[in-house]
């Protein structure tokens, strides 16, 4: 195998675009801990420019996707899984616009969220970072080393597992607080926010296991 | 041939599992919903512990499924179409038990006289979720079953909607604060959207029978 190139044949454009465009995903993760972190420490500026370069980053990832789509159509080796390998992409696209969104919201919304509650809210931005991140290394895996793919599925699986878990807690802590019914319901719907990114990353999951299958068990 | 055979064997003996494991689960979601109000909480957190069971068994089973569909090559004719319904069908179990887990986070405090409304809810979507099954297994053993299990899901996802719209009606009639209003909405929109997911697992159904008669 080429180093240069990964798996992917003599496409080394497509994979120095494929890289860049998940180095720009897992990036937006960090991103999206960090601002969660600045915002329950009520470092508005900190956040502020977070989710400003947060923003910025998800259309420079936008306009990495259009290119990659224009790559891929005239890409001949990879035309087999193309339709796979879009999927893939749009998909993941998802998970960075649904981390930009949140804290945008978190902006916008401003909710209060009571400093007992911050470290739940602290341990579900990590986790779901986390989940971002495994999910790349496993879609790095699909096109360098397939038979790490299931691993990397595999973790970020149990770390969704995780991510659940500690929503469910935060969610009982909310509603179990003496607080108003409405302001409940908003500190539930922003975990439910952060949770939502972990069940992205494993949709993509999801779409990655098949692709493999597809591609590499015939 | 003979080991082809034996595989697609075992590959259909695992989606009849998964839908037994669905079949079950609405009963479990039923009961869930009814126990909330007869005889509270810690009774519906039995069911929820016991679907939450379920649907984890229901995920290994289905990634089994989609790994044999792919790696065995068997029905590779149709294999799109039942990876499509398989996962509109596990969409299905995922909302009944995300939403016991909303009763039981949330605990919502639902006027006494809608109680019985709620339950019933609880029971159509029950319905539509059993026949929505009972028109998978048709899909899979005796195409002609299909159109009879369709028809009844779309029955009931209709029930389940007049009775949603009676619920919020009557809710929003009453002198309570609007959060308090808005919550118990929510719950009726949750149950009512699983038959509304049933329907859609149906349509997918549809499509694909008429894509094996041609």
């Amino acid at each position: 195998m080429n180093p240069m190139t990964g798996g992917y044949g003599r496409g080394g454009n497509l994979a120095e675009e494929v890289e860049a465009y998940l180095d720009m995903i897992v990036r937006g993760g960090l991103l999206f801990s960090q601002g969660i972190k600045f915002y329950l420490e009520g470092r508005g500026d900190e956040f502020g420019q977070r989710l400003e370069i947060l923003a910025k980053l998800e259309n420079k990832a936008d306009v990495q996707l259009k290119s990659l789509e224009g790559l891929l159509f005239y890409n001949r080796e990879e035309r087999e899984w193309r339709g796979d390998i879009l999927g893939l992409i749009e998909n993941t696209d998802d998970v960075i616009n649904g981390m930009q969104k949140t804290l945008k919201e978190f902006s916008a919304e401003n909710p209060a969220i009571p400093p007992v509650l911050h470290d739940g809210f602290k341990e579900l931005g990590d986790l779901s970072s986390r989940a971002v991140e495994l999910m790349v290394a496993a879609l790095r895996a699909y096109f360098r080393n397939h038979k790490m793919v299931r691993r990397h599925i595999e973790q970020v699986m149990l770390l969704k597992g995780s991510t659940l878990k500690a929503a469910e807690r935060l969610k009982r802590r909310i509603f179990g607080f003496d607080i108003e019914l409405d302001h409940k319901f908003h500190l539930g719907y922003f975990a439910h926010k952060i949770e939502e990114i972990a069940e992205m990353a494993e949709n993509v999951c999801d779409r990655l296991a098949i692709a493999t299958i597809k591609r590499y068990s015939s | 041939m003979v080991e082809f055979l034996k595989r697609k064997k075992r590959l259909e003996d695992k989606i009849d599992e998964y839908l037994d494991t669905v079949e079950k689960g609405a009963d479990i979601f039923k009961n869930g919903i009814s126990c909330y109000f007869a005889e509270g909480v810690e009774k519906l957190d039995l069911c929820l512990a016991a679907i939450s069971l379920l649907e984890g068994k229901a995920d290994d089973l289905r990634r089994g499924i989609e790994t044999d569909l792919y790696t065995q090559t068997l029905i590779p004719e149709s294999r799109g179409d039942v990876l499509g319904i398989i996962e509109s069908t596990d969409h299905v179990m995922n909302l009944m038990e995300e939403t016991l887990q909303k009763f039981s986070v949330e605990r919502p405090e639902i006027s006494g006289e809608l109680h019985p409304l709620y339950t019933d809810l609880g029971n159509i979507t029950s319905s539509a979720v059993a026949c929505m099954v009972q028109a998978g297994r048709s899909y899979f053993r005796d195409l002609t079953g299909v159109r009879d299990n369709i028809n009844k899901v779309i029955f009931y996802e209709k029930e389940a909607d007049r009775l949603a719209d009676k619920v919020k009606r009557l809710i929003f009639c009453s002198s309570l604060k609007l959060c308090e209003k808005i919550h118990m909405r929510n719950f009726a929109v949750h149950i009512e959207g699983i038959s509304d997911e049933a329907e859609n697992v149906c349509d997918r159904l549809a499509i694909a029978t008429i894509k094996r008669y041609l």
